[in-house]
């Protein structure tokens, strides 16, 4: 018999999420379902947010807890496209059939990933000028931007894949992101409170690698029971 | 038949006379915590401590109900039961009852020592987020169609939910700290051997009322399916 | 030697039972299923293709005296059914591409496209193809990995005639080494071959 394990093994599902990401980078390119609109949603809420509340722009505390407000809004206004866009145009069978469920589940998360950055790329820079945030460890601020991104993204990867399979979606999405999202914001917003004011936040950076590790961890056990039938 | 079925089940849910025990026995636990208890000093209205009879046991038996409700959240998705299902669902939602009770014992004890019933306490803040992810639970089963992927889709958000609840539960409120009376109540100055004893009964007729509700709704449910 | 063995194959959406207690044993290489719409042909391709878990029962496949391993059953399965398209943002020739790499293996996509006869199209985004020229870009997703058994559920809709002659040439082609199941109503189709399973008398 051929081939017979062509599918398992590590480096395997590795290049498989790497196909599966590649893939919905190139139609996110073309069809640009989720990228203008949580830039644009990005984009909205850091101008409501600073032409409100600019004066407080040099308390640390609440200007990071308003940057992570803008993002946590913005990441739940289109995360949940990469799934429910596969259901929708009939595609979620033709990728169960080729991909293992692992794979999909990685390739999705490298996706919103990336997604997060970007949309932090354009909403981050605008929220720092128009607030006129002075960031005193500008390292720390950008890891903490950048694994943040990585703890939503780790949370409404499998959020959205839930979402998927459920009849009201929007609304939805955000209510079940909740539970997974609270540790990542307390501590996010925590920690980078503590790198505008220029104090050591590595315990909040450590605490959301761990956390993402635990819930990439989990939901690789978990991802093929939402998404077999 | 089917009249006869049901009836052998009512009364395997729990027999008259356990039924009648819970009653008394309930009876005389709010009696002894009106009564017979002392009022508790070290508090600003020693007279209001007593609801800490009903507050303690309320928040353990929220929590015990969300465990239970996650083993059987995996044992689903290990075995595929439906009936692990139902008692999954059955737990949770007796978890959401106790949280709320406690909630609202909270409320009426805060109104009383600190003058107002919400006051964003790490323990109140908790507490409130612990109703909206378990109110999340109930919106993603009612937005499933099919019972199969409900079930499974909701026992994997169910293991999920659990992982981050000590974090709600122990993690943060000591991390934020604040009015909430964890001190005052593991110090032997604040709560006597007369309070352990009463909380003890009133926490044994609360586990009494959990598993009651439990195996009735339980048949209830797994009756409605066969249908 | 090809096989297929059914034994008590059951499934059903919640209340709705579509397939009840089904035992079928077939030994060749071309299987028609028929049966009106709802009896349950395309929930039976699905559950084969290891798409669906079946409530019970089981469904095997023997090649040469060896069982395909179930949990192996992607790798030698094709599927073609109407509610499994590819992603119309991406060209044929791209689709192709990225499910040959999901499936990690090497796969001759300019063969596939020729057989299918989309080679001229390839460069295409699928959403700007025809129904017709969509299905075939479908037949070409569910032939890439070179398949043992390949899956056709209501192969002929939308085709032209030359694309009746093309899928029929599949066909031939596939029942050689392997097994072909076909979903049909279509009496030409299931006249091709060798054995039928009417899934409407079953019930």
């Amino acid at each position: 018999m051929k081939n017979i394990k062509r599918q398992s093994g590590f480096g395997n599902i590795v290049r498989s999420a790497w196909a599966v990401f590649a893939k919905d980078l190139i139609c996110e390119l073309r069809a640009r379902n989720a990228i203008s609109a949580i830039i644009l949603f990005a984009v909205t809420s850091v101008i409501a947010v600073s032409f409100t509340s600019s004066v407080w722009g040099g308390d640390s505390d609440i200007s990071s807890a308003l940057l992570w407000l803008v993002i946590y809004f913005s990441a739940m206004s289109g995360l949940s496209r990469s799934f429910v866009h596969e259901d929708e145009a009939s595609t979620s069978g033709t990728l169960k059939l080729a991909a293992q469920p692992n794979a999909v589940y990685l390739g999705k998360l490298a996706f919103n990933w990336a997604i997060m950055i970007a949309m932090e790329l354009v909403a981050v820079p605008l929220f720092v000028l128009f607030m006129s945030c002075k960031i005193a460890d500008w390292g720390m601020f950008t890891a903490l931007l950048i694994i943040g991104g990585l703890a939503l993204a780790v949370s409404a990867t499998m959020a959205a894949a839930m979402v998927a399979r459920a009849v009201v979606k929007g609304a939805l999405f955000a209510v079940i992101s909740f539970p997974l999202l609270i540790p990542v914001l307390a501590s996010a917003v925590h920690g980078t409170s503590l790198a505008m004011s220029g104090q050591n936040a590595a315990s909040d950076l450590r605490l959301l690698v761990y956390y993402s590790i635990t819930i990439i961890t989990t939901s690789l056990i978990l991802f093929k029971f939402i998404w077999e039938d | 038949m089917g009249r006869l079925d049901s009836k052998t089940k009512s009364s395997s849910v729990m027999p008259m006379p356990l039924k009648l025990l819970w009653v008394l026995w309930t009876a005389a636990v709010i009696l002894a915590a009106v009564f017979y208890l002392p009022p508790a000093y070290g508090f600003a209205v020693p007279e209001s401590a007593r609801i800490v009879i009903f507050h303690v046991p309320c928040a353990m038996l929220a929590v015990v109900g969300y465990i239970i409700s996650t083993v059987y959240a995996v044992c689903y998705l290990i075995k595929g039961r439906p009936d692990q299902d139902i008692k999954s669902f059955v737990s949770a939602r007796l978890g959401l009852l106790f949280t709320v009770l406690a909630t609202l014992s909270g409320m009426i004890f805060a109104k009383i020592e600190w003058g107002t019933a919400w006051n964003w306490d790490p323990r109140e803040t908790t507490i409130l987020m612990l109703l909206v992810v378990y109110g999340a639970y109930f919106a993603l089963r009612s937005a499933i169609n099919n019972s199969t992927v409900r079930a499974k889709v909701s026992a994997v958000y169910n293991i999920l939910a659990c992982l981050v609840m000590p974090y709600l539960v122990f993690v943060l409120p000591r991390i934020l700290g604040g009015l909430h009376p964890t001190q005052t109540l593991s110090s032997n100055s604040g709560l006597s051997i007369e309070y352990r004893v009463v909380m003890a009964a009133s926490a044994i007729a609360m586990i009494w009322l959990y598993i009651w509700i439990f195996r009735a709704s339980v048949n209830r449910l797994a009756g409605s399916r066969k249908k | 030697m090809r096989k297929l063995i059914i034994s008590n194959l059951s499934h059903s959406f919640d209340e709705r039972e579509v397939l009840k207690s089904l035992s079928f044993a077939f030994d060749g290489a071309r299987l028609a299923v028929t049966g009106p719409n709802g009896s349950g042909k395309s929930t039976l391709l699905k559950i084969m293709a290891g798409l669906l878990l079946p409530i019970c029962g089981e469904i095997v496949f023997e090649i040469d005296g060896v069982k395909i391993d179930r949990s192996y059953i992607k790798s030698f399965v094709g599927l073609a059914a109407p509610d499994i398209r590819l992603y119309n943002e991406l060209t044929a020739r791209e689709n192709l591409k990225f499910l040959a790499a999901a499936r990690g293996c090497k796969c001759d996509i300019s063969a596939v496209l020729e057989e299918v006869g989309l080679l001229d199209r390839e460069n295409d985004p699928v959403g700007d193809l025809s129904t017709g020229l969509q299905r075939r870009a479908c037949l070409a997703a569910a032939l890439l990995h070179d398949p043992t058994v390949l899956l056709l559920d209501e192969p002929s809709t939308n085709l032209d005639g030359k694309g009746r002659q093309m899928l029929h040439e599949v066909i031939e082609k596939r029942s050689e080494t392997g097994i072909v199941v076909l979903a049909t109503n279509d009496p030409d189709e299931a006249a091709m071959c060798d054995e039928w399973l009417d899934l409407g008398a079953c019930a």
